[in-house]
């Protein structure tokens, strides 16, 4: 288990680092010049030489992203060109946000994903699975934020259920906290779970025909008990797999979802500071972002080792601790 | 010559297998999916094609005294906007830019991304791990993330559209073709050829290709769904396509304000998009089903 | 205990099994064997009711006075593992590949509250030290990977007698086992049943292994009972060609091979026809050396003599 740990952890690392490379490097597509990024093209000479004296733009590319780096360990990223703010502090204050956004969807896709799939796998052959199957692929071509929308006209406009936008946190108000949260939530998570449905659900139906779920229905469970008590276990494999794998688009969409509910989180600063051209944000925003999918993505690595033990002695019969 | 002690290898027949009981399965026919998808699909590309010759209205016509008509009436078969241009136009276009968008990533990430993945499959275990480190990250680093970066130095519109989506897309892509090409070139009639003195290229190209064709096409065909919702997605924060170019997702944005007043200026983007989609994916699920019957594939040959 | 009248099972429009009777009384050992596509496994699982959903049954299937045909599955389930214990072919695929060995034991116990909840650790132990497990403390807390095929076939006994069953059905259980654990795994089955005055339904397309078992053979072909009777009966004097067939092809227990050495490996020629082509007369007819006009046209009736039934036209001969 340590080793799956270590593993996990060294390989977060480096593709961090790797990563951030490439973020630095997109950055300085248009030969190179940050400057010319924030000061627009029509900027006069003296004050792009101007700007690359005071942010160290002269210096070789190793040097500069040295310094990026080193700042970001350090937790200074610089300030804004334009609204002169620290960007570190602003990271800093917004991504509880937007972890809490993207892991709360997380959660309620996988739960969702598993009761429903389960469900359409046992029932297969009949027309519940066949509405389920229906459902899914719908929910997989909802596009998050139009979702969002629709339920903000439903839900905010139309009935005055929920708020329309903004955030509370948590930690001041927790149900009016929830209550700014619910609708971002199922506009990321309702797609997810449509795509996650479809895994679970072959999954299942893979689990359903092993022989072990004949014997646990011969020692006396119903075909659905012994579904979710030795099934679930397998069928979530491949659950966390395709999950993995949506990391990106979900830390995506819940950089859209921001902007469609206007939540104070990331995905809102990256869009306006893309707009305002501040590089150094975008920069530093893109590494956050990016970090945060790595983060997630370690998460489920490890889950996958603590839900097949097969993984977890990788190499041989070692008994188990 | 039998020997009634051995067990009769049973085909996979509905699960019977488990009864050692052989029964004839059913012909191959065209999977449902398969023919909805490529109506859907078909539709929307003639719709598409139409609206470079032809829309109803002109598209950037303002005709302000007929804003905000609701869809079906007075000739307008969805409605106006808030300076009276004309949406079924404007939809019309908007596949057009969709469609294009989605087919020029799609098939540029392709090209790259099958040779990339089918090179690294035969490459020592080495480069394997450099490549699969790689793909990782560019997993990691999701089309609208990329594009926001890119948006900042290159600037909006479809081509950072395009360039974006494709550097999510060539990872993608050459990991998904990674695993199964791995699985041929461990077949023995790769090991034949090779023994035959058959160089790498040739292997790759006459053997491992033609076995993951029907991958790859089941493939794009998933890759342009997500692709026509990104690049939704990116016009409706700003930095997809700008106007005059038309785009769904633009579409969207411009309607969110005036969500209470006029609704359906938000429902019909948003449909046309979810119905493309919805065509491509079914689409490619027809195709997979169609392709590669045998859900559970057996090492056999 | 048990008894099977006028089975018949069915899928779509061929009728897959069709057995007039078979019973199995208590503490007693009956041997069913056929080859694959013989019906063997479904007439078992129909006890049980685990067959596929198509599969439709009629007839009568009385388990200590208990009707099973299309009971209701809240039933069954109540019935499954407590009176009736089943174990299956493949011991490593039919165990939970993420679940630790003596969970899986113990959920038996637990399901049908056998014992209390405090003595279900304790009798898990027993229980997989009454299978002769070895360190069975240490053993139930590996997973199934961990250990070896006997060994596993032994958790699996461990698991079907737990409630103390009045029936075992055996599906080859013993098939997918090396050739001496076979035979320790055999030897166990007898003692349990002894011990527990469990009858068995022992599955198996190796007449070798049914002979060492049970006591009574039921020989099925093609869906149909071809004979029935006494274990040492049958073997020494079989009357239907396709058990003469059966026993002529088997090379005996494993200590007999030197006296088959050199003796040319006898088969029946062809092989079992595919569903729905069997044609009318006898189920064995194109296979049998010594098939008769009879044979071809209609099915053989039923023959008694004793307790040996059999049905076939040109039986062989009694001294």
């Amino acid at each position: 288990m340590i080793r799956v740990l270590v593993r996990a952890v060294g390989s977060l690392l480096i593709s961090a680092f790797m990563g951030s490379v490439v973020v630095f490097l997109l950055l300085r597509m248009l030969k190179g010049d940050v400057a010319t990024v924030i000061l627009g093209q029509t900027a006069t000479r003296e004050s792009l030489d101007a700007l690359r004296d005071e942010m160290g733009l002269n210096a070789p590319l190793i040097q500069q992203y040295a310094d990026w780096i080193g700042g970001v360990f350090r937790g200074d990223m610089g300030t804004s060109y334009a609204a002169e703010y620290d960007i570190a502090h602003e990271i800093w204050t917004r991504v509880p946000l937007t972890f809490t956004l993207a892991f709360a969807s997380l959660t309620v896709s996988a739960i969702v994903a598993l009761v429903v799939g389960t469900f359409s796998a046992i029932h297969a052959k009949d027309w519940r699975g066949t509405w389920v199957d229906i459902l899914s692929q719908i929910g997989i071509a909802v596009p998050s934020f139009w979702l969002g929308l629709l339920m903000v006209t439903l839900f905010a406009v139309r009935l005055g259920w929920l708020p329309a936008g903004g955030y509370v946190p948590l930690t001041e108000d927790f149900s009016d906290g929830v209550k700014s949260l619910i609708m971002p939530v199922m506009a990321l998570a309702i797609p997810l779970s449509a795509v996650l449905v479809r895994y679970v659900r072959s999954g299942m139906l893979e689990v359903l025909d092993e022989d072990f779920i004949r014997t646990a229905q011969a020692k006396g469970l119903t075909l659905r008990r012994a579904a979710w008590r030795h099934g679930i276990r397998n069928a979530s494999i491949p659950l966390v797999t395709v999950t993995i794998l949506q990391l990106g688009s979900l830390l995506a969409g819940a950089v859209v979802i921001e902007n469609v509910f206007t939540l104070p989180g990331l995905g809102r600063m990256l869009v306006v500071s893309v707009g305002g051209r501040e590089a150094l944000s975008v920069q530093s925003l893109a590494l956050v972002l990016m970090l945060m999918v790595l983060t997630l993505n370690f998460l489920m690595d490890i889950a996958y080792g603590l839900l097949d033990p097969r993984i977890r002695q990788s190499g041989g019969s070692a008994p188990i601790a | 010559m039998s020997d009634p002690t051995s067990t009769i290898p049973s085909p996979d027949a509905d699960g019977l297998e488990l009864f050692d009981i052989e029964v004839v399965s059913p012909r191959r026919r065209l999977p449902p999916q398969l023919v909805i998808g490529a109506v859907i699909v078909s539709a929307i590309v003639a719709v598409g094609l139409v609206s470079i010759f032809w829309t109803p209205y002109d598209l950037e016509a303002v005709d302000v005294p007929n804003q905000f008509k609701s869809p079906g009436s007075d000739g307008y078969l969805l409605g106006t906007d808030k300076l009276g241009r004309d949406m079924t136009s404007q939809i019309m276009a908007g596949a057009r830019n969709s469609l294009l968008v989605s087919m020029i990533s799609t098939v540029l990430s392709l090209i790259p991304g099958v040779l990339i993945g089918m090179i690294a499959a035969g490459a020592s275990p080495f480069w394997q791990r450099i490549i699969s480190r790689l793909t990782d990250i560019g997993i990691a680093l999701p089309g609208i993330l990329v594009a926001l970066v890119l948006a900042t130095s290159l600037g909006p519109g479809n081509p950072t559209a395009i360039i974006a989506i494709m550097f999510w897309f060539i990872p993608t892509v050459a990991r998904v073709t990674m695993g199964p090409s791995r699985q041929i070139l461990s077949r023995d009639f790769v090991e034949a050829a090779r023994a035959y003195g058959r160089p790498r290229r040739f292997i790759l190209f006459r053997h491992v290709l033609p076995n993951i064709g029907p991958l790859i096409i089941v493939q794009a065909s998933v890759m342009f769904a997500l692709a026509i919702l990104i690049e939704a997605a990116l016009s409706y924060l700003g930095i997809g396509a700008q106007r005059p170019t038309p785009s769904w997702g633009r579409l969207l944005k411009e309607a969110q304000p005036l969500m209470d007043k006029a609704p359906y200026l938000m429902v019909i983007p948003g449909l046309s998009i979810m119905i493309a989609v919805i065509g491509f994916n079914l689409l490619g699920d027809g195709l997979r089903t169609y392709l590669d019957p045998q859900q559970k594939a057996k090492g056999a040959g | 205990m048990l008894d099977i009248d006028d089975l018949s099972i069915s899928i779509g429009p061929h009728e897959i099994v069709s057995i007039e009777h078979l019973s199995i009384p208590a503490g007693r050992r009956l041997g069913l064997v056929g080859e694959s596509g013989s019906g063997k496994t479904m007439t078992a699982m129909s006890i049980i009711g685990l067959l596929p959903r198509e599969a439709v049954v009629t007839g009568s299937i009385t388990f200590d006075g208990v009707p099973m045909v299309n009971r209701p599955e809240r039933e069954l389930s109540k019935i499954r593992g407590s009176e009736i214990g089943t174990i299956f072919q493949d011991p490593l695929r039919a165990l939970n590949p993420t679940m630790r060995v003596g969970k899986q034991v113990a959920e038996a116990l637990r399901l049908h509250n056998t014992v209390p909840k405090q003595q279900v650790r304790s009798r898990t132990i027993e229980l997989l030290d009454q299978v002769q497990l070895p360190e069975p403390e240490v053993l139930a807390r590996r997973y199934p990977h961990q250990l070896s095929g006997g060994q596993r076939q032994r958790v699996l006994i461990a698991m079907a007698i737990a409630c103390d069953p009045k029936l075992l059905i055996a599906d080859e259980p013993t098939t997918a086992l090396d050739v001496t654990v076979q035979k320790e795994i055999l030897e166990l089955l007898g003692r349990l049943s002894d011990e527990l005055g469990m009858a068995v339904m022992f599955v198996s397309h190796d007449l070798g292994v049914i002979q060492a078992i049970s006591d009574h053979v039921a020989v099925l072909y093609g869906g149909r009972l071809a004979e029935t009777g006494p274990t040492d009966q049958i073997v020494r004097s079989p009357r239907h060609r396709y058990t003469e067939a059966l026993i002529d092809v088997n090379p005996g227990h494993p200590e007999d091979i030197t006296a088959s050495l050199g003796k040319a490996l006898t088969t029946i020629k062809g092989s079992v026809p595919p569903l729905g082509a069997f044609l009318p007369g006898c189920r064995f007819r194109g296979r049998c050396p010594h098939e008769t006009e009879r044979c071809v046209q209609e099915p053989p009736i039923t023959e008694m003599d004793g307790g040996h039934v059999f049905k076939c036209w040109n039986p062989v001969e009694v001294p």
